[in-house]
């Protein structure tokens, strides 16, 4: 019986939780709405949440920021973002045709020739676990012949 | 070897296969993608690679509910292995998510919900291994090792359900398969079980691993048994 | 459940009773913790208006390290004298054992805020401009947030080798869900609230109340097997 008690004390609260996580869910989401905006209104509400960003920069280092959320928050006029197939600044060119801000964007100019990434990626991660498998392989075959076993 | 045949080689020789094949086919066989071009292609490796890692970290929150109250050396071993294969997991999660922001959105690092959330799973997991690297005795080892993968696992919904909850950052919302154009799916699902094959592969093989470094030590009850019984909880 | 209820009481007692008797302990994590603030002005350029903007953010952290200095001899003095093995003969619950000593450190980093946060205020050259009594809310789910597995996991550290390292390598990745969401709260009452109404403000004090059910329900259950061997 006690033991039934204490497991409801455990339980019932992650209920709680659930519908709580609910009503943050929907609160939160209300803080950026969804809909169909005209350019200057995107660029407006792409600003707002910025700036939020920066008057409260995260402990784990929000303020450094360099992505698309950083410095563009403190000046008003937005700029391109490049990857995002909307025109963020107004001025009529989408992405990549808005040379002027997207030029530094690799997939608007492939700075460094592409296929290295792609290779460094594939060949790292199948790299790494080849040699996870192969370390733990040869540490079992190791431990499986000694005889005399030793602690880890 | 003198052992006899162990079934998990099946599972990841059966994985290694469809890696190669779906890997071959992302770098060769599937056309560029419509926004990222060829830099697309990384993602047919990113996103099993995060399905995986995830996974791997609820089989062992499962797992270590199990271990609290079987405190055998075997599910020690199980919940060891399985939070150390999704660290791995997670830390080329990390780096492929690295490698592939550099080229398509000019940085290494962005404070992106999800790819914060995620370091912080790889940063609680990894505590996890240092916390059971200090412990003393096999009792007190399960215990601690499955407290705090529970706790730890406390963040892990987080970094599935983070797109839904905030306003996107690099990381778009859940694609289905309505969302996914038809030439990918092969390649990406190849991949996945791929990786999830590996994964219970490399489970299996640590935890034998640890089991034959422990078992010699005192000649405790010798659970390998516990291998198979992980089978329904990672394909689950 | 009106003896858990009772237990927990005692322990609480007990432990606010021991960390004021031993009053020098208390007076050294204050000051270590306006130190940290005093500290973390130096780190940011010397022009007020980004000491301003981080104020949230150094607060917290302030508050965090000074946690784990508490937290840390919390469990040091029931480690020392075997008194924890004393406890567990009594007939007391563990979770009533655990939920005393979260409380009582919840008080402890409560009391601290009461002394941090005019220093923070004073120091970093901002006011509250949200509604007070979410402050306060956010203070007390805030710190109540960083006790809960702070408690559980010095609980385990406080018996182990290199306890120094691993409290804070297992407690400050934990505790980021409810920094982040602690800071931004109460950065937006001390800059204004973007949204009108104050409701940004709320759901993240609306989610930093998830994190800490999330947490006090999710230790208090585990309290019993870490410390029982």
């Amino acid at each position: 019986m006690r033991q039934l008690h204490r497991q409801w004390c455990g339980t019932a609260p992650l209920v709680l939780v659930l519908c709580l996580g609910l009503g943050a869910d929907t609160s939160l989401a209300e803080e950026t709405p969804a809909g169909v905006e005209t350019p200057q209104e995107v660029a407006q509400q792409q600003d707002s949440p910025p700036q939020v960003e920066a008057s409260s920069p995260d402990p784990t280092g929000g303020a450094t920021s360099n992505a698309n959320a950083g410095p563009e928050a403190v000046k008003p006029p937005a700029r391109e973002v490049c990857h995002d197939d909307e025109d963020n600044d107004g001025d009529g060119l989408i992405d990549c045709d808005d040379v002027a801000d997207c030029l530094a964007f690799a997939t608007c100019g492939w700075i460094l020739g592409g296929w290295v990434w792609i290779w460094t990626i594939f060949g790292v991660t199948l790299a790494a676990l080849i040699l996870y498998a192969w370390f733990i392989t040869a540490r079992l075959r190791r431990a499986r012949s000694e005889e005399t076993p030793h602690n880890d | 070897m003198n052992q006899a045949f162990e079934k998990e080689h099946v599972v990841g020789a059966l994985g290694a296969l469809m890696l190669a094949v779906g890997c071959w086919l992302a770098l060769f066989v599937v056309p560029p993608m419509v926004n990222f071009g060829d830099l697309g292609r990384p993602l047919f490796i990113h996103v099993p690679t995060a399905w995986a890692s995830l996974l791997v970290f609820t089989v062992a929150f499962v797992i270590a509910i199990i271990a609290l109250r079987k405190r055998t050396r075997g599910w020690d071993a199980a919940l060891a292995s399985s939070v150390e294969v999704g660290v791995v997991l997670t830390a080329l999660l990390l780096f492929q998510g690295m490698f592939w922001a550099r080229p398509t959105q000019n940085f290494w690092w962005t404070w992106d919900p999800r790819l914060t959330l995620s370091a912080v799973m790889f940063v609680s997991f990894a505590g996890v291994l240092s916390l059971r690297s200090f412990a003393e005795g096999l009792h007190r080892r399960i215990m601690w090792t499955a407290v705090s993968t529970i706790i730890a696992y406390v963040n892990v919904p987080l970094v599935y359900f983070i797109v839904k909850i905030t306003d996107r950052g690099i990381h778009q919302e859940h694609s289905t398969p309505q969302t996914v154009s038809d030439v990918y799916h092969l390649a990406l699902r190849l991949n996945a079980f791929a990786m999830l094959f590996l994964a219970y592969w490399l489970i299996a093989r640590r935890s034998r691993l640890i089991l034959a470094v422990q078992g010699g030590a005192d000649a405790g009850p010798p659970a390998p048994q516990d291998g198979p019984e992980l089978v329904a909880g990672v394909e689950g | 459940m009106k003896r858990l209820l009772r237990q927990i009481w005692g322990v609480f007692k007990k432990d606010l009773l021991l960390d004021l008797r031993s009053g020098g302990r208390l007076t050294a994590v204050a000051f270590f913790a306006g130190m940290t603030l005093l500290l973390f002005s130096f780190a940011a350029p010397p022009d007020g208006i980004s000491l301003g903007l981080n104020a949230a953010g150094y607060l917290w952290l302030a508050l965090l390290l000074a946690s784990v200095l508490a937290l840390g001899e919390s469990f040091r003095i029931e480690v020392e004298d075997e008194a924890l093995e004393g406890l567990r003969l009594l007939p007391v619950d563990p979770m009533a054992l655990y939920y005393g000593k979260a409380l009582a450190t919840t008080t402890l980093l409560i009391g601290l805020c009461v002394l941090v946060l005019p220093a923070a205020l004073v120091l970093y050259g901002v006011a509250i401009k949200g509604a007070v009594w979410k402050m306060i809310a956010t203070l007390i789910l805030g710190c109540a947030g960083l006790a809960a597995p702070g408690t559980l996991y010095s609980a385990m550290t406080s018996r182990a080798r290199g306890q120094d390292v691993l409290l804070p390598l297992l407690l400050f990745p934990l505790v980021i869900p409810v920094l982040v969401s602690a800071v931004k709260a109460t950065s937006l009452l001390l800059h204004g609230d973007i949204n009108p109404g104050g409701s940004a403000s709320s759901s993240h004090l609306s989610l930093l109340l998830c994190f800490d059910v999330v947490y006090w329900s999710v230790c208090g259950l585990l309290f019993g097997k870490v410390i029982d061997e």
